[in-house]
């Protein structure tokens, strides 16, 4: 897990992998990790990361509240896709201490542009840049005439591009109807260029809203 | 006090009407007999009454609970009092001493000696505003003992000319815990003294974290400052905290409502603050792709934000939702306006929850 802490202010990227058969999950009301002993934070407010199941072509998941309670990483337990084997929580997070007055976000928004505007739309794009840290919320369609698997690649000017990350992303399923979680796939954020498959077959998707939030630390390699 | 080579009072102790004397080396040194103010406000009264059932309480414990306290005041030696004092303790001394600040704390009479004295402790503190208007401290972190209160006390001096007065500190608050570090001593500051501060008063606070089981009052801050309109470690202008509660939302006949709503940002000048956000909508009408409130005018007043791009997620089956949350300040209407952007609406109880940037 790699982190960027402040005072009051943390990110923590990383994944982990779940056991749901190991006999301390299965007990578990919620999932804990231990965060050094040197961790500043020892209490957050609510944040949240991404459970994806191992569910095969799209791994479906969900969202699972996220937070820091006396110097552990807490982290919700849902037990739906326990049934489908191990499982990936994603957390491309930040943490707040409530009340912090420092400068939280000496932010500036850069102008993020796809350039493969033939097969995708941007439709809200959120983008916040630090010396440490970005901040990115992005929501596009997929257009009706994009077919086949990918792998798709959208490059995303003016943003920095020493992040490193592999992070999911949600799209919603084609009709609005209800289901359990959503779909997933896994995106590689690398050097301004955001590159993700959808590996079923997309000429029946027509148009898809995709999107996806997260922090993701600089100058550094985001693997686990 | 008076420092006398008395004759008349060679090698004499002992009282004689209101003049006590006692030998210090080779000279006899006279005093006065102290007298309390008469003066009786609530808080005074309130002070004597505790002090005077803790000490009757020392004659009515059992001589095996009193050789208890003995022995503990004997293993102490010297015992620091809230104003900064060291006694040599007796057992008498310290039954009043830690039942005196359990009572403050809200707790019973003890006739048993605990096995250990735990000290207070002192506080470590980010940022504080003595103004006219707030009396804040904040960054004072968590409390690691659960027993623990934090114990403040206060003093205004009376003119500028007046100097070390930790002595004259009195009892303002007992805080069972902080609000995620901050405590806000202005409303039992005002109960306590009445006026507000003024530009240019000498403020003295001393403060500590006591363990409210133990009652032992040993290790406290003393900050003091003029009062000032800036906070006084950074400078800053004192800014409250945005929240939004339900009491700040109404909602006419809407069918939908708050089964929670926790949402607050940081406290600062900009637009573009951190936003952590845990709340729960149940619907009760048929889904829809947004939920439309009135914010009472205040409200607005607090909240600089525009836009907030965030996640949902449906409690019953899990779907995540890319979600917007706006404001507006109309003229005649200041909505708050939460809009689902994909093609999943919201169903009977949705949750919204996480640590979000704000947007312009």
């Amino acid at each position: 897990m790699n982190e960027f802490q402040s005072n009051g202010f943390c990110i923590l990227n990383g994944k982990i992998v779940v056991n749901p058969t190991h006999p301390d999950y299965i007990v578990a009301d919620r999932l804990e990790l231990d965060l050094p002993s040197d961790f500043l934070m020892s209490k957050s407010a609510m944040s949240s990361a991404v459970l994806v199941s191992n569910i095969s072509i799209y791994r479906d998941g969900t969202l699972l509240r996220c937070w820091i309670e006396k110097k552990k990483l807490c982290i919700e337990k849902l037990t739906v896709w326990d049934s489908f084997g191990n499982y990936e929580i994603y957390i491309y997070s930040a943490f707040v201490e409530r009340g912090y007055r420092g400068q939280v976000i000496p932010a500036y928004i850069q102008s993020v542009v796809f350039n493969q505007p033939e097969l995708f739309r941007i439709v809200y794009k959120v983008y916040k840049e630090t010396h440490d840290f970005i901040f990115m919320a992005l929501l596009f369609n997929k257009k009706n005439t994009t077919q086949g698997q990918g792998p798709f690649t959208l490059q995303l000017t003016s943003i920095a591009t020493d992040v490193s990350i592999q992070v999911p992303i949600f799209f919603d399923n084609l009709t609005g109807t209800r289901r359990t979680g959503n779909n997933i796939v896994i995106g590689t954020l690398e050097n301004g260029s955001l590159t993700f498959n959808y590996p079923g077959d997309t000429s029946s998707f027509g148009e898809i809203r995709t999107y996806l939030i997260f922090y993701a630390i600089r100058n550094i390699t985001n693997v686990t | 006090m008076k420092l006398l080579p008395s004759v008349a009072f060679n090698d004499f102790s002992g009282s004689a009407g209101n003049v006590t004397a006692r030998k210090t080396g080779d000279r006899t040194v006279l005093s006065t007999r102290t007298k309390h103010s008469k003066k009786k406000t609530i808080y005074q009264a309130a002070t004597r009454c505790r002090f005077a059932d803790t000490v009757r309480g020392y004659v009515d414990i059992t001589e095996e609970q009193r050789q208890g306290w003995i022995s503990l005041a004997n293993n102490l030696g010297s015992y620091h009092t809230s104003t900064g004092k060291e006694y040599s303790m007796t057992g008498h001394n310290l039954f009043v001493a830690i039942n005196t600040y359990r009572k403050i704390c809200g707790k019973p009479q003890s006739d048993i000696a605990p096995l250990e004295l735990k000290p207070s402790n002192y506080i470590r503190l980010d940022d504080w505003w003595l103004t006219p208007e707030h009396i804040v401290l904040t960054g004072l972190g968590e409390k690691e003992n659960p027993n623990d209160v934090l114990y403040v006390e206060m003093y205004v001096a009376q003119s500028p000319a007046e100097n070390d007065c930790w002595d004259k500190t009195v009892l303002v608050a007992i805080f069972p815990d902080t609000d995620w570090g901050d405590i806000d001593l202005t409303s039992a500051f005002l109960e306590r003294f009445g006026t507000p501060l003024k530009i240019g008063q000498k403020v003295y606070i001393k403060a500590c974290w006591v363990d409210s089981e133990c009652g032992y009052v040993k290790y406290y801050s003393l900050i003091g400052h003029i009062v000032q309109e800036l906070s006084i470690e950074h400078g800053e202008i004192y800014l409250p905290r945005p929240k939004i509660t339900t009491a700040d939302l109404y909602n006419y006949n809407r069918p939908f409502r708050f089964e929670r709503l926790d949402f607050e940002m940081s406290p600062t000048s900009t637009n573009i603050v951190m936003t952590s956000i845990d709340m729960i909508i149940i619907n009760d009408g048929s889904d829809t792709q947004n939920f439309i409130m009135e914010m009472y005018p205040n409200t607005i007043d607090r909240i600089l934000w525009a836009n907030l791009w965030l996640f949902s997620r449906d409690a019953a089956d899990y779907q995540v939702c890319f979600i917007s949350i706006s404001t507006n300040n109309l003229e005649n209407s200041k909505p708050l306006s939460i809009l689902n952007n994909t093609f999943i609406k919201f169903h009977n109880r949705t949750e919204f929850f996480g640590t979000y940037i704000t947007s312009e």
